[in-house]
């Protein structure tokens, strides 16, 4: 295990390589976590326990995130290895279920390709700072998830009339009885909207520990609070689910807020949909690349909506160049964008970039600031160092 | 379990008491800092040897390790905030120590400290780390004698259920409990308010069979 000065890449004001003590460059940026092959994948561990581990940016420039870099987030740990683990379906529904892995069969199979992102991603950004897990920009990432849809689910179990809500409970516990269980609820028809998954495979592989297995929630275009890992019990209910992570955490002013404004509980709402956004993969933050072509690679996604550009600026924002979109695009689904440009001078380069989706929604220039620290999506910049 | 080992442990058990359990519970920050997974930041780096103070050890690393908190950077009043937070959700701060440890964390992790230093780890050693590994020289199949040992130096802190108490933390159903040798460390050197117990691989593995029958896979 190694130090990296993650600071210094991670700081939206840092630096180029000039400026760096030639022994982080060294030691950091030229050194472990380069992800040039499998063996040599690194995290950036932002705690060992519980385990909250991001994703080094260099992962994005490309459709599908590796699973093994892929961030991990949770708030008390997983439960111990359970791969018979039972899910129940109860509540407001005509018949109870409980079913084991080998029932899941019984449903359509259905995969699909989104982008998790937690939603305190960016949260260190914040100015002023706020508490909380201090995420970078590594705590999201894209994969293909198979598995079966919850709407499939909830229809054998009969969803009775007056009901709202679905509360989503998973086999991890608190570490001790007084902190509250991590239970949440989405509406119903967000339950019941076709792409909501119970899953069970990740890129392809049964999903890992980190990752909610045997079973976990996917719900496209949403933060990844309401993906509920280590799934363990789904039960419809008429209200919004009471209790710490739906009424306190996990949500976000209704109307903007200056930053450092207090926020009166009764003026926040819980966070659903994931506001459009783009990070700059590569280059990295503070590399030095040599005179010649550049190439900017980044993804940019909206819960919203399918990205329709990205916009690059490599003069602080006065101009924008619009970059070009790799593969498919959907609400909730993250597209690659590539710009290239000459450098035939030495010195340092500075490259923003900003994305717009297929309904006008486009990135803020500043973050827009709240208590909580969520879903930081201002644009992002990155300044390298070109050598001849 | 053998008498004589038992009558060991029933002694030491009833000679710390919680009292003096918690005087024990200290862990030195450099073993922190060359520990496996790093996460002694900001501090360990300005502070080379110096100890985490007990009421950080006491009150917080129970439930976090200490990256947790060397990542903040915080004012006085969101760190009053947090530290509120926290005893209400159970983290046993002694009323007279909750101004120490606000006072403590702002003047540690305030706003105007330099940047934190993230830490990496391997991929692979990241799943390892809480996907199940071989027990090992442990033996784990003595359930009555790991009963009997849990009672007599667990079950007050942790539960009956291994659910936790006021006192210590959830261990049923947790991925250290396929994890003989972090398992056997805890026991060993204590963790936050922990004391430690010098039990051998036997004792050990009998209250991991224990502890996997009360919540079984």
């Amino acid at each position: 295990m190694m130090k990296r000065r993650d600071f210094l890449e991670w700081s939206g004001l840092a630096l180029a390589g000039a400026a760096l003590p030639g022994g982080a460059w060294a030691a950091g940026a030229a050194g472990e976590a380069q992800g040039t092959g499998e063996a040599g994948h690194q995290l950036i561990q932002l705690t060992e326990r519980p385990q909250n581990l991001a994703t080094p940016l260099e992962f994005f420039d490309r459709a599908i995130t590796p699973t093994d870099v892929f961030f991990v987030r949770s708030h008390f740990g997983p439960p111990a290895l359970n791969p018979k683990r039972r899910l129940r379906v109860g509540g407001m529904v005509g018949h109870a279920l409980d079913l084991g892995p080998e029932d899941l069969k019984g449903f359509e199979e259905v995969k699909i390709t989104c982008v998790l992102q937690c939603g305190g991603n960016g949260r260190s950004f914040h100015r002023p700072r706020v508490p909380g897990v201090q995420w970078g920009h590594g705590a999201m990432g894209q994969a293909e998830f198979t598995g079966v849809r919850l709407a499939d689910v909830l229809k054998k179990a009969e969803v009775q009339a007056g009901a709202g809500h679905v509360q989503l409970v998973g086999a991890d516990t608190p570490p001790k009885p007084t902190v509250p269980r991590f239970v949440r609820s989405i509406p119903l028809e967000r339950a019941m909207d076709p792409t909501t998954l119970i899953a069970y495979r990740m890129n392809g592989e049964p999903l890992t520990l980190a990752h909610g297995a045997p079973l976990r929630l996917v719900v496209p275009g949403w933060t990844g609070n309401h993906w509920l890992k280590w799934l363990s019990e789904v039960n419809v209910q008429k209200d919004e689910q009471d209790g710490f992570y739906m009424q306190t955490g996990y949500r976000y002013p209704k109307q903007p807020i200056q930053p450092g404004q207090a926020v009166p509980p009764d003026q926040t709402m819980p966070l659903s949909v994931m506001p459009v956004k783009s990070i700059i993969g590569r280059p990295g933050q503070g590399t030095t690349v040599k005179v010649g072509p550049q190439e900017v690679v980044g993804v940019a996604f909206s819960g919203t909506a399918a990205i329709k550009r990205v916009e690059v600026s490599v003069d602080e924002g006065q101009n924008w160049t619009e970059a070009a979109l790799e593969g498919e695009g959907g609400p909730g689904r993250w597209q690659v964008f590539r710009y290239r440009f000459e450098v035939t001078a030495p010195g340092t380069y500075q490259v923003m970039a900003r994305a717009t989706d297929a309904q006008g929604n486009t990135q803020p220039k500043e973050p827009n600031w709240n208590p909580s620290g969520y879903l930081w999506n201002a644009w992002h910049s990155v300044t390298w160092a070109v050598v001849a | 379990m053998s008498g004589r080992r038992g009558l060991v442990l029933w002694a030491l058990v009833a000679a710390m008491g919680p009292a003096g359990a918690w005087a024990q519970a200290k862990v030195p920050a450099k073993a922190r800092a060359a520990g496996k997974a790093g996460g002694a930041g900001r501090r360990a780096e300005r502070d080379p040897g110096a100890a985490t103070s007990p009421l950080v050890t006491n009150n917080c690393l129970g439930c976090h390790d200490e990256s947790m908190l060397d990542q903040q950077r915080l004012t006085a009043k969101q760190w009053t905030a947090e530290v509120k937070k926290m005893q209400g959700w159970g983290a046993p701060i002694e009323p007279e120590n909750m101004e120490k440890l606000a006072a403590y964390l702002s003047e540690r992790y305030g706003t105007e400290e330099p940047g934190y230093e993230y830490a990496s780890i391997g991929a692979a050693q990241a799943k390892a780390a809480i996907e199940p590994q071989p027990d090992g020289a442990f033996p784990t199949a003595n359930l009555k004698k790991g009963g009997k040992l849990y009672v007599a130096a667990c079950e007050k802190c942790h539960g009956t259920d291994g659910k936790g108490t006021a006192m210590g933390v959830a261990i049923a159903d947790r991925p250290i409990l396929w994890h003989v040798e972090d398992f056997a460390s805890v026991i060993r050197k204590g963790r936050g308010r922990m004391p430690r117990f010098p039990l051998g691989k036997a004792d050990i593995g009998a209250i991991l069979a224990h502890l996997r029958e009360l919540h079984p896979q």
